[in-house]
C-alpha cells in the first residue's frame, strides 16, 4: 500500500512538474517567435511547381537539430502539410509530390504556415495568405487581379 | 493429462494457465501501443512526415499527434504497472534476470531446436533467450518513454538534441528484439507452435506446448496445484 501510494504521488508532481515546462508555445507573448509567407503574395496565382517563401524569427532545421520548423499546409487542414526545414528567408520550390498537393483542385485556396517547435508541437506563430491555384503560368505571381483559374493545376 | 482452469473460468482438458487476465491484458495494452508508436515513429524516420500515413488517413490526425497521443498513454501504462503491478514487474525482472551455467546448453540447442521443438531443459519460468529478451526490452521501452517524456518537455534546443539521440537510438536496438518477439511469440516457429495462447484469449496454453517450452515451469506448477489440492 506504501509503495502504490509513493509511486502514485511520485507520478502526481511528475506530472504537474512537466505541464509545467512543457506547452505549446507562446502564441500571443510580445517578443514570441514569428513567422510570414513571403510568396506567394495575398491573392497571387499559383501553378505547380511554385516558388515559396517563408521568413521566420526562429532558426530553422531539421528535428535532430532541436531546431523549429515550419508546416505548409493547404485550407486550414493541417493533418497533410509540407515540412520546411531550412531556407528560412529564400525562395524554394513546391513541387507536384508534395503531400498537401494531392488531389487539390483548381481555384481558390488558403496556404498556411504554423511554425513549429522540434517536437512538432504548435510555436505560436502562423500565417496565411488566399491564392487562386491554376492560373496559366509557371510559379507564383504576386498580386493577381483576381483571375479565377480554369486550367490544369499542374504546368508540367 | 490434468485438467486446469483459471480461477472462475471453466476447465478444459489438457490446458494450463500460463498468465492471469491482468498481465494478459495489460501485455495487450502494452504491444497494442507499441505496435502504433513503432509505425508512425519509423513513417517520421523515413521520411514521410506531413504525408499521412494509413492510420493517419483513418483518423484524420497527424501521423506526429498520433505518436504523441500513444507516446503518453504506454507512458501512462509504465506507471499504472509501477503503482499497481509492482510485484509482478519486480517477479519479471527478477526472473529474467537469472542465469544458470545449464542455460548454455539451451542457447547451445536453440536454432536447431526452433526448428525441431528439442530444446535443452531449463527450470526458469522464461526460456534463457526469453529472459534476455525481457531486460533488454524493459531497459528499452524505459528509455523510450523517458526521452519521449524528455523530447516533449523540453520541446527544442540542445537537450532535445539529446533526448532525441537516445529516443532514435533506443528505437534501432527496440526494433528488432520486438521483431524477433513477434516472431517467436506468433507461434510461426514449430518450435514454439501454440505459445500465443499463453497471452490471448483465456492464457490457456496446451500442457503440450508448456511442457517443450518451459519444462521446469510447468513441473513447479504442476507440483503447487497438487500441493492445493491435497
Amino acid at each position: 500500500m506504501k509503495t502504490k501510494l509513493m509511486a502514485l504521488t511520485a507520478t502526481g508532481v511528475l506530472a504537474v512538474a512537466l505541464a509545467g515546462c512543457g506547452g505549446d508555445g507562446d502564441a500571443g507573448e510580445e517578443g514570441g517567435p514569428t513567422v510570414a509567407i513571403v510568396q506567394p503574395a495575398e491573392g497571387g496565382t499559383v501553378a505547380v511547381p511554385f516558388t515559396f517563401e517563408v521568413d521566420s524569427s526562429e532558426d530553422l532545421g531539421p528535428t535532430d537539430t532541436g531546431n523549429h520548423h515550419v508546416h505548409l499546409y493547404l485550407d486550414g487542414d493541417d493533418s497533410v502539410y509540407e515540412v520546411i526545414e531550412s531556407g528560412n528567408g529564400e525562395p524554394i520550390e513546391i513541387t507536384a509530390d508534395s503531400p498537401i498537393l494531392a488531389g487539390v483542385a483548381d481555384g481558390e485556396h488558403t496556404i498556411n504556415v504554423s511554425l513549429r517547435n522540434a517536437d512538432h508541437s504548435a510555436a505560436g506563430a502562423e500565417d496565411e495568405v488566399a491564392v487562386v491555384f491554376g492560373a496559366a503560368g509557371s510559379g507564383s505571381t504576386g498580386g493577381s487581379d483576381g483571375e479565377e483559374g480554369t486550367e490544369d493545376l499542374y504546368d508540367y | 493429462m490434468t485438467t486446469e482452469a483459471e480461477p472462475g473460468g471453466p476447465a478444459r482438458e489438457g490446458t494450463v494457465v500460463r498468465n492471469r487476465a491482468p498481465a494478459r491484458w495489460f501485455h495487450a495494452a502494452v504491444y497494442l501501443s507499441v505496435l502504433v508508436l513503432m509505425a508512425t515513429g519509423w513513417w517520421l524516420t523515413l521520411g514521410r512526415e506531413g504525408d499521412p500515413s494509413l492510420l493517419a488517413r483513418a483518423t484524420g490526425f497527424a501521423d506526429a499527434e498520433i505518436h504523441t497521443v500513444v507516446g503518453w498513454v504506454l507512458a501512462g501504462l509504465a506507471v499504472a504497472g509501477l503503482a499497481f503491478g509492482p510485484k509482478g514487474l519486480r517477479a519479471l525482472v527478477v526472473d529474467s534476470a537469472r542465469l544458470r551455467r545449464s542455460d548454455l546448453r539451451w542457447f547451445a540447442r536453440w536454432p536447431k531446436a526452433v526448428f525441431t521443438g528439442r530444446f535443452a531443459r531449463h527450470e526458469g519460468r522464461f526460456d534463457p533467450g526469453q529472459r534476455i529478451a525481457n531486460l533488454v526490452m524493459v531497459a528499452l521501452l524505459s528509455a523510450l518513454v523517458v526521452s519521449g517524456v524528455g523530447l516533449w518537455a523540453v520541446s527544442g534546443g540542445p537537450a532535445f538534441v539529446w533526448f532525441n539521440r537516445v529516443h532514435r537510438w533506443s528505437t534501432y536496438a527496440f526494433t528488432p528484439v520486438v521483431l524477433g518477439h513477434i516472431l517467436i511469440a506468433a507461434g510461426v516457429l514449430p518450435g514454439y507452435r501454440g505459445v500465443w495462447r499463453a497471452m490471448h484469449l483465456g492464457g490457456r496454453l496446451r500442457r503440450r506446448d508448456a511442457a517443450r517450452v518451459w519444462p521446469g515451469w510447468l513441473e513447479r506448477r504442476d507440483d503447487e496445484e497438487g500441493g492445493r489440492r491435497g
